[in-house]
């Protein structure tokens, strides 16, 4: 746990997971600044977890539901949907294919 | 100044044709044109033409009404432009509004601008912004925390009446402290975040930014409750704050945990906080010295999980929809999402993300602890004085440990007040936080409140001294 320090090619992985794309100067440069952080983090073997149950939020709330109906209230146009789109053509918004020919 | 009274005389002087909405809305308007240059809080401001159009029609129906106030550039305005201060959002024109803003309209507030921010609020100094750094206007040459800094400096520089701030591990509180003002983390799920540009879901809150206790409960009881359109916000009913203020501290016993007072702590800021104590004691108060060995533990947490939930909310931007592409985001930005997908990813989600979320239980449990012992505990809001611009830019390990007091609450969830308590010998503000058990914002507002009577830090401003060199004004 928490042993391996962080590798250039861990930051690339991490990096094309995260779809950022780096160039290897940068990828050298958050490499040796996330090694420091990641052994900060280290610091939390030094807690027993043994059976705690994690906690991801904090409401107490559970299953909050709404009644299953349109809300016209929170219906955008399509010219308001496109409106801060880069790029549109006929009312769709226009994207990088992703299958090849 | 019209700008240096309080909320309830402002109402009052408006009623009572003391003065008139517009002239509160040329006043914030001249301060801007005269300081902002100066301090870069705002990266929009609304044209004045619009502002005191909107202060001639406006009727008098809540004590915020024909109020100049600013928003964190986080929250979605509809027909104005938002960009969190990334060149991401540079264009971004949101076809809604937050819950918090659109609150504020139906009470009568005046929106003057949207204010400057670490990008995403990824920061604590406000330099890691895509517009430019926000200064401090007790010393231009000081940032102004973060990463709320722009409303912060704002308020200081009497540019507004109050401010909206999102606080997500320090964001609201911590510029707070260095521009002296007050400034409100409320309880998680107590404001809506319907509208609030996400950085960390679980951790995230909304909450007031003003000159006092006083001004922040008025605003918490206008913009707090349940929102159909967030589903963690709570149904927890919303007691009417100001009206609450007038209790007495005597029954209360003040937490000090000794973790908090260590080496690393500026020695000046930790006799200011100190003495934040000794007055409340003289005001009948119980003083209780406590032990929370998990604090320690609590930055790791923190820099976990809020760049685990930030990894997953970013992942949005991808320059289809709206934006521009995610070669835009910042270095700061960018090492948090790569520390957040790493925490997240196949092999590694055990060992950092949900080792951080069971030790977050822990903490739960501590701070529950520590808060039967006393009704609130006292804390330093930041280790050191507000920094030189740049100092904290280089050191991304040394600028997370500067957060070490403020990301200590958000994933319990607790409130926190963050309040002006004294000066450094060279005159720079000193904030301290008073922490209270969920849904206390009621004991928070009114300790802070019965303080503020008993000093009068929280009176000055940068403009008053008037001998600073970066707010001159220019001739």
């Amino acid at each position: 746990m928490f042993s391996n320090v962080i590798s250039e090619a861990d930051v690339l992985k991490v990096a094309k997971l995260a779809h950022i794309k780096l160039s290897p100067e940068k990828i050298v440069i958050f490499a040796k600044q996330l090694e420091p952080i990641l052994e900060y983090f280290a610091k939390l073997n030094q807690v027993n977890v043994e059976g705690v149950v994690p906690t991801y939020q904090v409401t107490g709330q559970k299953n909050i539901l709404r009644q299953d109906f349109i809300d016209t209230k929170r219906m955008f146009t399509q010219a308001q949907s496109l409106s801060n789109a880069p790029q549109s053509k006929n009312g769709f918004f226009i994207t990088k294919s992703i299958s090849k020919k | 100044m019209l700008l240096d009274k309080s909320i309830l005389e402002l109402a009052a002087g408006l009623r009572q044709d003391e003065f008139t909405s517009v002239d509160l809305v040329n006043e914030c308007y001249d301060n801007i044109a005269k300081y902002n240059d100066k301090i870069n809080a705002f990266i929009t401001i609304l044209p004045r033409e619009t502002a005191i159009k909107h202060a001639q029609s406006v009727k008098l129906t809540s004590p915020l009404s024909g109020l100049p106030f600013v928003i964190k550039d986080c929250f979605n305005t509809s027909g104005i432009t938002t960009t969190a201060a990334s060149h991401v959002l540079k264009n971004y024109i949101a076809p809604y509004d937050a819950t918090v803003y659109k609150k504020l309209l139906t009470a009568g507030a005046i929106l003057i601008g949207k204010m400057n921010m670490d990008a995403w609020g990824h920061g604590g100094s406000s330099e890691n912004t895509d517009f430019g750094p926000v200064k401090n206007p007790w010393d231009t040459t000081r940032v102004a925390g973060g990463s709320s800094g722009g409303p912060a400096a704002a308020i200081s520089a009497r540019m507004a009446v109050f401010a909206i701030g999102e606080d997500t591990g320090g964001s609201i509180r911590n510029p707070a402290a260095w521009c002296n003002i007050t400034g409100l983390k409320v309880t998680y799920g107590r404001v809506s975040r319907y509208g609030s540009i996400a950085y960390a879901s679980s951790f995230d809150t909304v909450g007031p930014m003003a000159k006092t206790a006083q001004d922040c409960a008025i605003v918490l009881e206008t913009i707090a409750g349940v929102d159909p359109y967030d589903a963690t916000s709570s149904p927890i009913s919303v007691p009417s704050y100001s009206t609450l203020l007038n209790k007495k501290v005597s029954d209360l016993t003040i937490g000090i945990p000794d973790e908090f007072f260590q080496a690393g702590l500026d020695p000046e800021v930790k006799t200011a906080v100190l003495k934040v104590a000794e007055d409340l004691k003289n005001a009948g108060a119980k003083i209780k010295n406590l032990s929370m060995p998990l604090f320690d533990y609590g930055l790791a947490i923190y820099y976990l999980i809020g760049p685990s939930e930030t990894s997953s909310n970013l992942a949005r931007y991808d320059g289809i929809r709206y934006g521009q592409g995610r070669e835009f985001f910042t270095d700061e930005t960018t090492r948090r999402i790569l520390i957040g997908t790493y925490a997240l990813s196949a092999g590694y989600y055990d060992a950092y993300y949900k080792k951080a979320q069971q030790v977050r239980t822990l903490f739960i449990e501590e701070y529950k602890k520590a808060l039967t012992k006393c009704s609130v505990l006292l804390q330093p809001i930041t280790p050191t004085q507000p920094p030189k611009i740049g100092e904290l830019m280089s050191d991304p390990l040394q600028n997370f440990l500067a957060d070490i007091y403020t990301t200590s609450q958000n994933p319990i969830g607790v409130p926190s007040l963050a309040f002006p308590c004294g000066f450094t010998k060279t005159g720079l503000p000193i904030g301290a936080q008073l922490v209270g058990p969920m849904f206390s914002e009621d004991l928070l507002l009114n300790i802070g409140y019965q303080y503020q009577q008993l000093t009068d830090n929280h009176l000055k401003s940068p403009l008053s001294k008037g001998d600073l060199e970066g707010l001159k004004p220019k001739l």
